[in-house]
């Protein structure tokens, strides 16, 4: 029986980057990822070899079945999919990082369909709050949970125009990432 | 056509461009991504997302369309509409070819 362990890993969604690094560095010491769990926040993991692999965290509002077949005859295998979020990997050899996305202007789509997404998250708040504020105001502390929901919302969607920003400056060229 | 759809993809991106050049044949995504790698020498190589982001965009616009669908695996092929729009990049794409051939000697001088 091979070694198992599995980690919680929190990650923002307005930066998966982050995320696809730590799961690459997980491979990179030998730790294979065997499926993610819990609203994709629970990564289950096996001992073996170090390999080199490339993940990467898509968001897609609704695709047809299209969608997974050209991944995988691109080579990609899903590793997680719920809600809209897709978790692409590959194995590679050499310095070419594969990637999913290789022009801004994708980029650019996919960190629009990801922001409207979160806007209309934070606009439905404000029916329900009207509609409960009778029961909610005897719950002050029901307050501060919406004060940090929504400024995790609105900070998500300031981040994700701030990177579309940068890639417009960018022109329609693709260099890497950040 | 509309002018809008003319405005919206002109100037084009590489990735539309080759996308559309490839489909004067019917093609699948992955037989587009070969494709796409082979005419530009390796240099182009699409993305999953990329590649699919467009061809839904494309397929939407009317560019090109679905002409065969096995194991949920679609084919694709340029619509008129879409060689109207390629037509129209390529005379723009010729006027910047034939400027720079006629100021390449110049700047050598």
């Amino acid at each position: 029986m091979r070694e198992q362990k599995s980690e919680f890993k929190w990650w923002s969604n307005w930066a998966p980057e982050k995320l696809e690094r730590w799961m690459e560095q997980k491979e990179a010491t030998g730790w294979h990822l065997v499926r993610v769990s819990g609203n994709a926040i629970r990564f289950h993991y096996q001992k073996g070899e170090p390999r080199k692999m490339r993940y990467c965290v898509d968001y897609q509002n609704k695709v047809d079945g299209g969608y997974v077949s050209l991944f995988e005859e691109a080579g990609w295998t899903l590793v997680y999919k719920a809600t809209g979020w897709y978790i692409w990997g590959m194995a590679y050899e050499g310095d070419q990082r594969p990637e999913i996305y290789t022009d801004s202007d994708s980029l650019i789509e996919r960190n629009k369909r990801l922001s409207t997404t979160l806007l209309i998250v934070l606009f439905m708040q404000f029916p329900i709050l009207l509609v409960n504020f009778g029961i909610l105001s005897k719950f002050p502390l029901i307050w501060i949970v919406y004060l940090v929901l929504f400024s995790f919302l609105t900070y998500g969607i300031i981040r994700l125009n701030a990177a579309n920003h940068r890639f417009k400056n960018k022109g329609g060229r693709f260099d890497g990432r950040n | 056509m509309s002018e809008k759809l003319l405005q919206s993809y002109l100037p084009m991106s590489e990735t539309a461009y080759y996308i559309l050049l490839s489909l004067t044949e019917v093609r699948h995504g992955y037989g587009i991504m070969q494709d796409v790698g082979e005419l530009t020498g390796g240099r182009i190589h699409l993305g999953a997302g990329t590649l699919y982001g467009s061809l839904s965009r494309m397929e939407k616009d009317g560019l090109i369309a679905v002409v065969l669908e096995e194991e949920r695996r679609k084919s694709y092929q340029m619509t008129a509409v879409g060689r109207l729009i390629l037509k129209a990049e390529i005379t723009r794409i010729s006027e910047l070819y034939h400027n720079a051939k006629r100021m390449e000697g110049k700047l050598d001088a």
